[in-house]
C-alpha cells in the first residue's frame, strides 16, 4: 500500500493523534516489515513488528520527510531490533537458526504454499552472509533503494552494490544446484 | 549445472555475469531487456517477497493505531525539540537565556551617555573628590573635635529655637483612663494571649480597677492561668497576710459577681478538687 502524494498530510494529522491517519502509515508498511523479519529470522516477527511500530510513535515528532523516507527510518528501526536481538541471543549462548521454524501450518491453500515457499528461502538465505541477505531483503521484500538500504545497514551505497551484486551471484548458484538436483 | 564462478576470480566471473548495473535493475523487479536469460531469476525473487509476506499473523493494524494515537496525545514532545513557544513576539522579544540584554536599562543608559561628556567627567570627579576628602578624615580618624568636650548650647546654633508642643495632643484613645496608665501590668500585659477564663478575667479587672492588690492578684491569675490552682491559693495567703481593712476595701470595691465568675471560669477550664478548694477559699474570703 502506497500513500502517495498525500503523505504530507497523513504524517501530520499522525504527529497531531489522529487515529485514521496512524492506520495509513502503519498499513503502508506492516507488509513489507512483517515479511523482512521473517527472513530474517526473528523469534517472534509479528511481535517485533509491532514493537517497531509502536517505536516510531515516540519519534514521530521528530521524522520531517517523504513516504519513502519515512519506509526507510521504519526498517531502520527494524534493523537495530533485530541486531539487538541477536546480541541477546548470543549471551544467552542461543544461535537463531535460519533453518525452517515450527510453524504450526493450519491454514489452507495459499498460505500453505506461501509457507513452504518461505521456509525454502529460509534456507537458500541461510546460505548467504549476513549481509547479503540483509541487502536482499531490504531490496526485495521491503522494496528499498540502494542508498535507503545503506542507510538502514550504516554502509556506503557502493558497499551496497557490492554485496547485493555478490549475492545475486550466490543465489544464482543455489538455485541453478536446485534444478540440477 | 555447475557453478560457473571460480573460487580465485570470482568477481570477475559474476561481472562477465551480470553487471552491477544489471543486478541493480534486477533487485529493482525490471529485466534488462538484452538479457531474457534473467526472467527466471526475476521470477524467484518476486516469490521471495510474497513468501515472506504471505507467512506469519498480519498485524492487527487498527488497534495498532488506536494506541499509536492515544501515546500520540499524550506525548508533549520529543526529547530535544523546543518547547512550546507563543507564536507571536507582539507583547516583547522573548528572555534571553544567557548573555548580556538587549535592551539595556534607560536610566543607565542615559547615566553612561552623561558620564561620557565632559561635563560629567568634572561632575564626577568633584563628587569622588569631595567623597573622598571626608571619607578620608573619617579613616585616619582626623574628624574636628571639640575643644572644651560639651556641645555648644542650641541658643548659639539656633537664634530662637523652634516652638513645638512639648506634649503633642494625645489621641483620646491614649488617656482615656489614668489607672490604665499607671497599671503597668494593664498596659503592658495585652488580652489577646490569653485563652479562656483567663481572657475574660483580664477583661474585668480592665473594668475594674479597684484595688491593686486584687488588680495584682488577679492580673497574675489572667496572665498565666495553668497557675490558677496556685495563685488562688496565693491570694489567700496574701490575703491572710495584708491588712484586714485592705482586704474589706479590696472585696468592697470589687465585684463579687466578677470574682465568682472568674474563679468558676477558672474551674471549668481546669478541672481538679484543688480548684474547688480555691474557690470555696476565696468564697470564704470575699465573706
Amino acid at each position: 500500500m502506497i500513500i502517495g502524494p498525500g503523505f504530507a498530510d497523513v504524517l501530520a494529522a499522525a504527529t497531531a493523534g489522529g487515529e485514521w491517519a496512524w492506520e495509513q502509515l502503519f498499513a503502508s508498511v506492516e507488509r513489507q516489515l512483517r515479511g523482512y523479519l521473517v527472513g530474517q529470522g526473528a523469534e517472534d516477527p509479528e511481535n517485533m513488528a509491532g514493537d517497531v511500530l509502536l517505536g516510531a510513535v515516540a519519534g514521530i515528532r521528530g521524522f520531517h520527510g517523504d513516504e519513502r523516507q519515512f519506509r526507510s527510518w521504519i526498517f531502520v528501526m527494524a534493523h537495530h531490533r533485530l541486531i539487538d536481538e541477536r546480541r541477546r541471543n548470543r549471551r544467552r549462548d542461543r544461535v537463531t537458526k535460519l533453518a525452517p521454524r515450527c510453524e504450526q501450518i493450519d491454514d489452507a491453500g495459499a498460505e500453505v504454499l506461501a509457507r513452504l515457499d518461505a521456509t525454502e528461502w529460509r534456507e537458500r538465505l541461510a546460505r548467504l552472509s549476513d549481509d547479503q541477505r540483509t541487502v536482499v531483503l531490504l531490496r526485495v521484500v521491503a522494496g528499498l533503494s540502494t542508498e535507503e538500504t545503506a542507510e538502514v545497514v550504516g554502509k556506503r551505497p557502493g558497499a551496497v552494490r557490492v554485496l547485493q551484486h555478490r549475492a545475486l551471484g550466490r543465489l544464482r548458484e543455489i538455485l541453478s544446484a536446485e534444478v540440477t538436483r | 549445472m555447475s557453478s560457473p564462478f571460480g573460487d580465485g576470480d570470482e568477481m570477475r566471473e559474476l561481472g562477465k555475469w551480470l553487471t552491477e548495473k544489471e543486478a541493480e535493475r534486477l533487485l529493482d523487479g525490471v529485466v534488462p531487456a538484452d538479457r531474457p536469460d534473467l526472467d527466471p531469476i526475476v521470477d524467484r525473487l518476486g516469490s521471495l517477497a510474497q513468501a515472506f509476506e504471505a507467512s506469519g499473523r498480519s498485524l492487527d493494524v487498527r488497534a495498532l493505531a488506536a494506541v499509536a494515537a492515544s501515546e500520540t496525545r499524550l506525548v508533549p514532545s520529543e526529547k530535544g525539540d523546543p518547547a512550546a513557544t507563543p507564536a507571536s513576539k507582539a507583547d516583547r522579544p522573548a528572555r534571553q537565556v544567557s548573555g548580556l540584554p538587549k535592551r539595556r536599562n534607560p536610566v543607565l543608559n542615559a547615566l553612561t551617555a552623561f558620564i561620557a561628556t565632559t561635563a560629567g567627567k568634572v561632575t564626577v570627579a568633584a563628587a569622588l573628590t569631595s567623597a573622598a576628602a571626608t571619607g578620608g578624615l573619617a579613616v585616619t580618624d582626623n574628624l574636628p573635635v571639640l575643644q572644651d568636650g560639651n556641645d555648644p548650647p542650641v541658643v548659639t546654633v539656633v537664634d530662637e529655637p523652634a516652638t513645638h508642643d512639648s506634649q503633642p495632643d494625645q489621641p483620646d484613645d491614649a488617656v482615656t483612663d489614668d489607672a490604665d496608665a499607671a497599671d503597668p501590668v494593664a498596659a503592658v500585659e495585652p488580652c489577646a494571649g490569653l485563652e479562656g477564663a483567663a481572657h475574660s478575667t483580664c477583661e474585668d479587672q480592665l473594668d475594674d480597677h479597684g484595688s491593686d492588690a486584687a488588680d495584682d492578684s488577679d492580673s497574675a491569675d489572667g496572665v498565666d492561668d495553668h497557675a490558677d490552682e496556685s495563685d488562688a491559693l496565693d491570694d489567700h495567703d496574701a490575703e491572710d497576710q495584708a491588712d484586714e481593712a485592705d482586704q474589706a476595701d479590696e472585696v468592697d470595691q470589687a465585684d463579687e459577681a466578677d470574682q465568682v465568675d472568674q474563679v468558676d471560669q477558672a474551674d471549668e477550664v481546669h478541672d481538679g478538687g484543688s480548684d474547688v478548694v480555691g474557690a470555696e477559699e476565696v468564697d470564704q474570703a470575699n465573706d
